[in-house]
């Protein structure tokens, strides 16, 4: 059967984190490893990976952004498929077996994603919350080497947008990607958050990605890239 | 659009830097991303901080001068993608001496480019998470 790795990312995530990691250890395809990379908490983040349960492999590093955290996941990893979540959200059980259904029927992917259903913290999942396809390292399953070859998650200011310059690059390089539309992860609405609510700040990585395409383009269209 | 007008930014989904000159836009409700040229980047500047179109015609840029028909259809553009908007009892600015030297030393005619090859990407984020209650923001625009 089929192996991966997973990579969890993982700041300021003590009251989440042990809910993310049941919710991969429930996987009806077990992952072969699950690795954690705290990336400099300051609050009982260990405590709550260790108390969860689950065994893992827990990494810590000084903060470095969230892109720098599972760029350090990725190199550490050593099955041939790695699959990412965010260290607030969740996995329904059977996102991994459909994933690996799907690469398994279209062996051009590669990776594959699944759509995502929104959650309020602290509050019962109505199944109610707005659905979208969930372009995100939340339901990425991608191959290992893809993923090596892609390079660096690149963080941009204000720990914004890093998911979306890699996928953007990884397009680019012509890797495709699939979308299973069926809700298969939840995301976690929670004020705070890495990801949540608008600041201006934190749009300029938005920005800054948007920049940096323009600069690739600019690059290869004068035969450099 | 035309000159009679004072513009300004479409409303909190568009954001803007300029680094090193250059001004990137992006549309957060639509994902797309634009480029300017030299020029396009000043007077996109320059339009933003409410400096009237009207003063820009006949100002130096490069080798030659801003045109009326180019400038309208540059607004016209920028209108198009729902970037820019007439700005309602908003009143002009003068254009800045560094604005204006740096228009007089583009090497471009007016343009913008849009791209969407992220708009996928960028429409999932979480920012258009805005429905909570007690969070950021309280009334979407």
């Amino acid at each position: 059967m089929a192996k991966y790795s997973v990579v969890i990312p993982a700041y300021n995530a003590a009251r989440t984190i042990a809910e993310t990691l049941r919710s991969v250890a429930a996987q009806s395809l077990a992952p072969a490893e699950i690795i954690v990379v705290d990336d400099g908490s300051t609050d009982e983040t260990e405590a709550a990976t260790r108390q969860s349960g689950v065994g893992i492999r827990y990494v810590r590093q000084d903060n470095a952004g969230p892109g720098s955290a599972t760029t350090r996941g990725f190199a550490l990893t050593s099955h041939p498929h790695i699959a990412t979540v965010d260290a607030d959200d969740l996995w329904l059980p059977e996102k991994i077996e459909r994933q690996f259904r799907r690469l398994e029927e279209m062996p051009q992917l590669a990776a594959v994603f699944t759509l995502w259903r929104t959650f309020r913290h602290g509050e019962a999942d109505t199944g109610t919350g707005q659905v979208v396809p969930g372009w995100s390292r939340t339901t990425m399953l991608v191959r290992r080497d893809v993923a090596l070859a892609v390079g660096p998650v690149i963080d941009p200011p204000g720990n914004r947008g890093e998911m979306i310059d890699w996928l953007g690059r990884a397009r680019e390089d012509g890797h495709q990607f699939g979308m299973i539309d069926e809700v298969l992860s939840l995301r976690r609405i929670l004020p705070g958050s890495m990801s949540y609510g608008r600041d201006p700040e934190r749009d300029r990585g938005y920005l800054e990605v948007a920049r940096m395409a323009m600069l690739r383009r600019k690059l290869k269209n004068s035969g450099q890239g | 659009m035309g000159f009679s007008s004072i513009y300004a930014v479409s409303g909190s989904d568009i954001v803007y830097e300029t680094f090193d000159g250059d001004a990137v836009v992006l549309d957060l409700a639509s994902g797309r991303y634009f480029g300017f040229s030299d020029s396009g980047s000043c007077v996109w500047e320059a339009l933003i901080a409410h400096v009237s179109p009207a003063s820009l015609v006949g100002r130096d840029c490069g080798s030659g001068v801003i045109a009326a028909d180019d400038l309208d259809a540059f607004i016209a553009r920028l209108g198009e993608y729902g970037l820019l908007s007439p700005a309602a009892e908003v009143a002009p600015t003068a254009l800045s001496p560094e604005l204006a030297a740096r228009l007089a030393a583009a090497r471009d005619g007016l343009k913008i480019d849009m791209h969407d090859e992220l708009a996928d990407l960028v429409m999932v984020d979480p920012i258009h998470d805005v429905d909570e209650p007690a969070g950021w923001p309280a009334v979407r625009q």
